[in-house]
């Protein structure tokens, strides 16, 4: 499993990839945190929440998340190498979870370098570091369920461009899931706006931003990832019965 | 080679759906049992996802007293809003109905008028959507979904729910209101 999860690295560092990809978050992550700053009114106290921040980084993520993964199983099978992948003597599963790592490398790469901000904060001011870390964690969860949504996606195609257009799609449609089920319409329903706010990322979110950790949002975003890679296991698998 | 291929589960057609279906509904559950059995740790430096002890023993103490609580607002309402400063009422509200001398209700006072009018015959405290009423001894007070949130030193808005309930639900309980004292002194000139 660690060759191919070395070999992913590889793909990403190795190139200006993962780089270009932290620092557009980075820079996106700043244009928040200046924009925090500049609403800050004359008084006093100078006050801003990161959690307002992390927000706004979640609808860049809807951009970002699937131009990581999109290459993650379409460019195997675009380049012809998925066949010596198939056939290396490492199972699906321990592909699945190697390419998973290697993307869940990058993303916390990503996401280390905006620590710079709380640290900036910290400085000059002070900062409230059990939400701070709180909300963290929520973003590394909330990622990485996006993570393995996009590798599922990407392991539905070969190319790779129509992965990342899916996965944005996809990705943006979960986000306003609790938004819809609110809508007037949907409320008429109590059971399935209940059904519906149960997939709802975005609520469970904001327990952790708000620094409450709640059991069942840990249980929800770790059953999503290991759901989606399991059935991104089932996929890859299936096409290999398929091809005999 | 036979050997290995039986080790193998045959992924292909219909088989591999139903397998994705299969794994789905094994979680679903999981998710539910762990929903109904949550745990929560607040880290949040006021700990205002969770009840302050002076609540518990003040509820406690009053074991033999019933305490009538009425949320004018829907509860589920509030844990569904986008407000996620609105989430540690929510949290308050719901740990303080699970107390058993605690008979919480919470409505819509635009469908239910005549719960509403029954809260406030006199028309004293006139209450409004949002807010909390507390009855108990014959006292009724009500928690102003105004004050639920008020600003410290610094400008910051803060939660302060749980006080307010806790010192309506004391005022209740002790069977006797404040009296408010004022005082007219008059200064003659010499």
């Amino acid at each position: 499993m660690f060759p191919i999860y070395k070999k992913e690295l590889q793909s990403f560092f190795y190139t200006p990839f993962a780089y270009a990809m932290a620092m557009l978050f980075m820079l996106l992550f700043s244009l928040s945190f200046s924009t925090g700053i500049a609403k800050l009114d004359n008084s006093h106290t100078w006050a801003f929440s990161f959690t307002e921040m992390f927000y706004s980084v979640i609808l860049y993520f809807i951009f970002l998340l699937p131009i990581l993964t999109m290459r993650t199983f379409a460019d195997e099978r675009k380049n012809g190498t998925e066949v010596l992948l198939m056939t290396s003597p490492v199972s699906t599963g321990r592909i699945v979870i190697a390419k998973f790592l290697a993307n869940i490398t990058v993303y916390l790469f990503m996401l280390a370098g905006t620590v710079i901000f709380p640290i900036i904060t910290a400085i000059k001011g002070e900062v409230v570091m059990s939400q701070l870390i709180c909300a963290y964690i929520g973003i590394f969860f909330w990622g990485a369920m996006y993570i393995a949504l996009g590798m599922l996606i990407s392991a539905f195609t070969e190319n790779s461009i129509i992965a990342a257009i899916i996965g944005e799609v996809v990705m943006f449609a979960l986000l306003f899931v609790d938004d819809f089920a609110n809508t007037p319409f949907i409320s008429q329903y109590p059971a399935i706006k209940k059904f519906l706010y149960a997939f709802a990322a975005q609520p469970r979110f904001s327990y952790f931003s708000e620094g409450f950790i709640r059991l069942s949002d840990l249980t929800f975003f770790l059953s999503a990832i290991i759901v989606l890679l399991i059935w991104t296991y089932i996929v890859i698998e299936k096409r290999r019965w398929n091809r005999g | 080679m036979e050997k290995q291929k039986k080790k193998k589960l045959d992924l292909s057609g219909a088989f591999a759906f139903i397998l994705a279906i299969l794994v789905l509904v094994i979680f679903i559950p999981i998710n539910l049992i762990i929903s109904y059995y949550d745990k929560g740790f607040d880290m949040t430096p006021s700990k205002k996802y969770t009840l302050d002890d002076k609540t518990v023993k003040l509820i406690n103490d009053n074991a033999d007293k019933e305490i009538e609580l009425y949320f004018l607002y829907e509860l589920e309402d509030l844990r569904t809003s986008k407000r996620n400063d609105l989430l540690p009422l929510y949290h308050t509200l719901n740990q303080l109905k699970e107390f058993d001398n605690i008979k919480f209700t919470s409505f819509d006072p635009n469908e239910n008028a005549t719960l509403t009018k029954s809260l406030d015959p006199e028309g004293v405290i006139a209450p409004e959507m949002s807010d909390i009423i507390i009855r108990c001894n014959g006292i009724t007070k009500k928690v102003s979904q105004y004050k639920v949130f008020q600003q410290d030193a610094q400008g910051i808005n803060e939660y302060a729910g749980e006080q307010l309930i806790d010192s309506a639900i004391a005022t209740c309980v002790s069977g006797s209101l404040p009296t408010v004292y004022f005082l007219t002194v008059m200064v003659k000139r010499p």
